[in-house]
């Protein structure tokens, strides 16, 4: 059998990091291996350089294509030899529509003149092909996070490519649309493409997976390892050097007053007059309660947060928020904050972090006000001092606090992300999809954290697509369907099968 | 290294550059006496104030066209309620500034709450104002300048701190009453004019032949700039202190702190930039008032930027706005005091170059200013699409400019060419940011 592609001996040095370490990285025709590791360990690094991303002599080694080496100076290079890539990090134009961006880059053109027609009617077979339901004619930056990926991946998958990266294609999938990308990669298996998997939920690459190759430390462990014979403890020991005994660590602790209550809580559709996006929603959270919700994408779960945080403007919902029995009106993310409400928002990228600045001041944003200063001024070495205790508490793979965030790997922001909102200390945390990229080692530390807050009468409102992990954390799961809290199950009677009824409707 | 201190080194390369281009051209060290220097420092102060208050604006990824009008309106201010106010004595002037900082801070006012109440697009609203500023300031003149005669203007204008505290401890107020008329009788014109009534303002008064003696002393034994000298050494010896404590206490909590490599390097850079301050000044009579100002708000807007909750924020909100709003921040307010705060130094660098020209004037006060003041933010490193850039940097941009332009009317090149070269020193500067930046991808 012929080898497909080689990298050998990879190295990649950025300023303060070595980020691959002689990378030795072999993908057969018709194999879907998986690509394991800690975040940080060079995973997302490793593909920029296969497809081009981060281009040819900017890092050492060879790449080979059937025995041809390749130097790959643009994407484009990357994608004629048949490599095509979807990002960790979303890479859609917002402003465009789902046609265009299928076709960006690949435009449908004669002469330069954009074939319009032809354009829309490719992409709607495109999306059909894939099973995908979304219309070609919307707007990017009005499809949710998980309907961006679908997009993102049919991109990929319109060039026909030889060889597909998928960079944590499903950490912002429900279970439905992984099923279905999975049939999708599995029929490309069959016609010979070969696929690299990233992904930190073990279970799917298990599930996917013909082989599995380990990153530590921009090193590789040992031989792809074949999935068969392999469980996931394994592939854990391999990624983090350890074993981890219980994923989801759950503490027993009685909750105690209620904390937050919403009644009557209304959000208006921002374009659609009359529409609501969420409908007349009631719930409570106690003290030392974890209450986890469920929901479909586009359920209304992350607006729901949203909305109670003051992050819609004040004409845009309605309701009544208290916090212990006293009503409270929040008009603004800053009213909420002062009333002791934190929100790690889904999106890192758009909503949460600030990509060209430091970690520090990341961290540090949202606390400012409140603890780092006396009138306005900020007492900086304060700053530092507790910005540099959370990273070494939450383990932010890091050469220093002052890295630029956009230069960490995604789970090391969203760690960063979370620590902004421990630091500002909040009676209520609200998570939307707190672990999304994040390794499990990583993952087995927040879940510490949570439990931490937990048993210091913190009231937490999770909302995660991951349903074991919602299921494995929460203390009473509420089911959101359409805009609407429509049931809501103490944690011992709850499944994924009751669940999963409930937030399509199919009871 | 050289990356840290890239626009410095930059800075540093267009200085010498200069003094040896100057040199060629002319034959004379003329750039590098300290006279021009001096007045190379004077010279930047106009736009140096303005792209202070843009360094905020970009930085909240917001532009302000209109600065240059609303320094005219200022200007014009200035100039017209100080005749109106002419009666009241000493309080005139003073009302006069205060009116004039009131035009401009309500001009940035209504920018200010167009663009944060309103939600509409800074390029537009000040688009706008650029021509409805530059209007009002015709309106109100009918389209004259108007010379300014207070002495308070002229204090702000052309003298040094040094001179002033002189007349104080002298109790100059009595001069000599022919001095003033016997200058204008000799026809001087008239920025020499300007220039010599100052010098010699005092140096009549603590001789006993009064004005006969003009002329008769050197300058340098009468008027040595001791309050300048004292100024730089302070600066320098305050600044010190507050570093070395700074790094101690980085020390004392670990991590990346400072090498002592890098602590001596930053020294050593503060201390020869103060020792060549301190001799330009010291030289020329001491630190020009307006020099003094433009620094206390240089000072002022780095310490808001680096060291505040709101200068925090304004970064927040250039980096991303959606994140900085849901991180707590009241971006409404925030914006709504950057416009308004950068109409505040459109007055303050008005009423300066007003003092200067003594006198305003609605056709050509502040043309161009914005493009300068933008130009001068980003040479100095801010990026125009927000959330990046430091006071410092822009004051480094506004120097290279400076520095250029400068250069350049001493060689005496004609103006258009003056113009090609001073764009493309911008373009180059940007080029090369751009490229360093790159490197550390
Ligand atoms: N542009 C960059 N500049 C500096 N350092 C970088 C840059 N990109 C990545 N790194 C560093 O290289 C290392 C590997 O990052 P990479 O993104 O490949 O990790 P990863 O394995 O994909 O992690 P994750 O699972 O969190 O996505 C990290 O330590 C990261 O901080
Ligand atoms: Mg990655």
């Amino acid at each position: 059998m012929t080898v497909a592609l080689e990298m050998r001996e990879i190295v990649k040095d950025f300023p303060g990091v070595r980020a691959l370490d002689r990378v030795n990285f072999t993908i057969e025709p018709g194999q879907i291996l998986g690509l394991c590791g800690e975040n940080g360990a060079g995973k997302s690094t490793l593909m920029k350089i296969l497809s081009g991303v981060i281009p040819h002599p900017e890092y050492e080694g060879r790449i080979l294509i059937a025995g041809a080496e390749k130097r790959f100076r643009t994407t484009k290079e990357a994608e004629q030899s048949g490599i095509a890539i979807i990002h960790q990090e979303l890479s859609l134009f917002p402003q465009l529509t789902v046609a265009e961006n299928l076709f960006m880059g690949n435009e449908v053109a004669r002469r330069g003149v954009i074939d319009w027609d032809e354009t829309r009617s490719s992409a709607v077979r495109l999306l059909e092909r894939f099973r995908i339901n979304i219309d070609p004619d919307d707007l990017v930056s009005d499809l949710n996070i998980g309907e961006n990926q679908l997009v993102e991946i049919a991109r990929a998958l319109s060039k026909n490519a030889r060889f597909l990266i998928l960079d944590e294609p499903t950490s912002a999938l429900t279970g439905e649309e992984v099923v279905k990308l999975f049939s999708i990669l599995r029929d490309l298996r069959q016609s010979g493409v070969a696929c690299v998997y990233i992904s930190h939920k073990l279970d799917e690459v298990k599930e996917l997976c013909d082989a599995i190759a380990v990153l530590r430390d921009g090193r590789t462990i040992g031989e792809p390892m074949p999935t068969a014979t392999l469980n996931k403890a394994d592939i854990v020991r391999a990624m983090v050097g350890r074993d981890i005994a219980h994923l989801y660590p759950r503490v027993e602790h009685a909750p105690g007053e209620t904390i937050l209550e919403i009644k009557n809580f209304s959000v208006d559709h921002p374009f659609l007059p009359g529409e609501r996006i969420i409908e007349d929603a009631a719930m409570h959270v106690r003290e030392g309660e974890i209450l986890g919700i469920y929901g479909l994408m586009g359920s209304g779960r992350s607006e729901l947060l949203t909305a109670i945080f003051g992050g819609f403007a004040p004409d845009e919902f309605s309701g009544e928020v208290f916090i212990r029995g006293n009503r409270v009106k929040i008009q603004s993310p800053c009213d909420a904050i002062r009333a002791g409400i934190g929100l790690c928002t889904e999106d890192r990228k758009i909503l949460g972090l600030f990509l060209e600045a430091g970690l520090d001041f990341n961290i540090s944003i949202a606390a400012l006000g409140r603890f780092f200063a006396g009138r306005g001024v900020v007492d900086r070495h304060r700053e530092l001092e507790t910005v540099r205790e959370s990273i070494r508490t939450l383990g932010v793979k890091t050469p220093s606090e002052f890295q630029t965030v956009k230069n960490l790997s995604g789970g090391n922001q969203q760690k960063g992300l979370l620590g902004r909102w421990l630091l500002s200390r909040p009676s209520i945390l609200f998570l939307d999809e707190p672990t999304r990229g994040v390794d499990v080692g990583a993952k087995s530390e927040i879940y510490q954290i949570m439990n931490r807050l937990k048993m210091e009468n913190k009231g937490i409102v999770m909302v995660s697509s991951d349903l074991p992990e919602l299921l494995g954390m929460s203390d009473r799961v509420m089911v959101m369907r359409e805009g609407r809290l429509v049931a809501e199950c103490a944690i011992g009677d709850a499944t994924p099968e009751k669940l999963g009824a409930l937030a399509t409707g199919n009871v | 290294m050289i990356r840290k201190y890239g626009i410095l080194f930059s800075l540093i390369l267009v200085f010498i550059g200069m003094a040896l281009i100057t040199h060629f051209k002319t034959g004379d060290w003329s750039f590098l006496t300290p006279e021009n220097l001096s007045n190379l420092s004077q010279q930047i102060t106009q736009t140096g104030i303005l792209a202070i208050g843009m360094t905020m604006v970009i930085l909240i990824g917001g532009i302000d066209l209109s600065v240059g009008s609303m320094l005219a309106v200022a200007g014009i201010t200035l100039a017209s309620t100080a005749e109106i106010f002419e009666p009241l004595g000493w309080m005139g002037p003073c009302l006069a500034i205060l009116c004039a900082i009131l035009a401009g801070t309500a001009l940035g006012a209504v920018n200010a709450s167009l663009i944060a109440r309103f939600k509409m697009i800074p390029f537009v609203v000040t688009l706008g104002m650029l021509t409805i500023a530059r209007g009002i300031a015709y309106l109100v003149t009918g389209s004259q300048s108007i010379r300014t005669k207070a002495d308070l203007f002229k204090t702000i204008g052309v003298d040094t701190i040094d001179k002033i505290l002189f007349r104080w401890t002298h109790h100059l107020s009595d001069i000599p009453a022919g001095v003033a008329a016997e200058f204008a009788s000799r026809n001087y014109p008239q920025s020499i004019w300007i220039e010599k009534y100052v010098d010699d303002l005092f140096l009549p008064a603590i001789l006993p032949g009064g004005a006969a003696n003009i002329g008769k002393i050197d300058r340098d034994h009468s008027l040595f700039p001791w309050f300048t000298v004292a100024l730089f050494v302070a600066v320098f010896v305050v600044w010190l202190a507050y570093f070395l404590r700074s790094c101690r206490k980085s020390a004392q909590h670990g991590a990346s702190a400072e090498s002592a490599r890098d602590i001596a390097i930053k020294i050593a850079l503060v201390a020869a930039g103060c020792a060549f301050g301190g001799w330009v000044f010291v030289s020329h009579q001491g630190l020009p008032v307006m020099v003094l100002i433009f620094a206390v708000i240089a000072l002022a807007g780095s310490f808001l930027l680096n060291r505040t909750v709101f200068g925090r924020h304004l970064y927040a909100i250039g980096g991303n706005k959606q994140a900085a709003h849901l991180s707590g921040v009241r971006v409404e307010q925030c914006t709504f005091l950057v416009f308004t705060l950068m109409g505040f130094l459109c007055a303050v660098s008005g009423i300066i170059s007003t003092c200067r020209a003594q006198g305003a004037a609605p056709a050509t006060q502040g043309i161009l200013a914005e493009l300068e003041a933008i130009a001068a933010a980003v040479v100095g490193g801010t990026s125009l699409m927000g959330g990046v850039g430091t006071i410092s940097g822009t004051l480094i941009g506004a120097l290279i400019i400076g520095i250029v332009v400068n250069g350049m009317s001493i060689m005496a090149l004609p103006n258009p060419i003056q113009l090609v070269f001073k764009g493309l020193i911008i373009v180059i500067a940007v080029w090369i940011d751009a490229r360093t930046k790159r490197g550390s991808r």
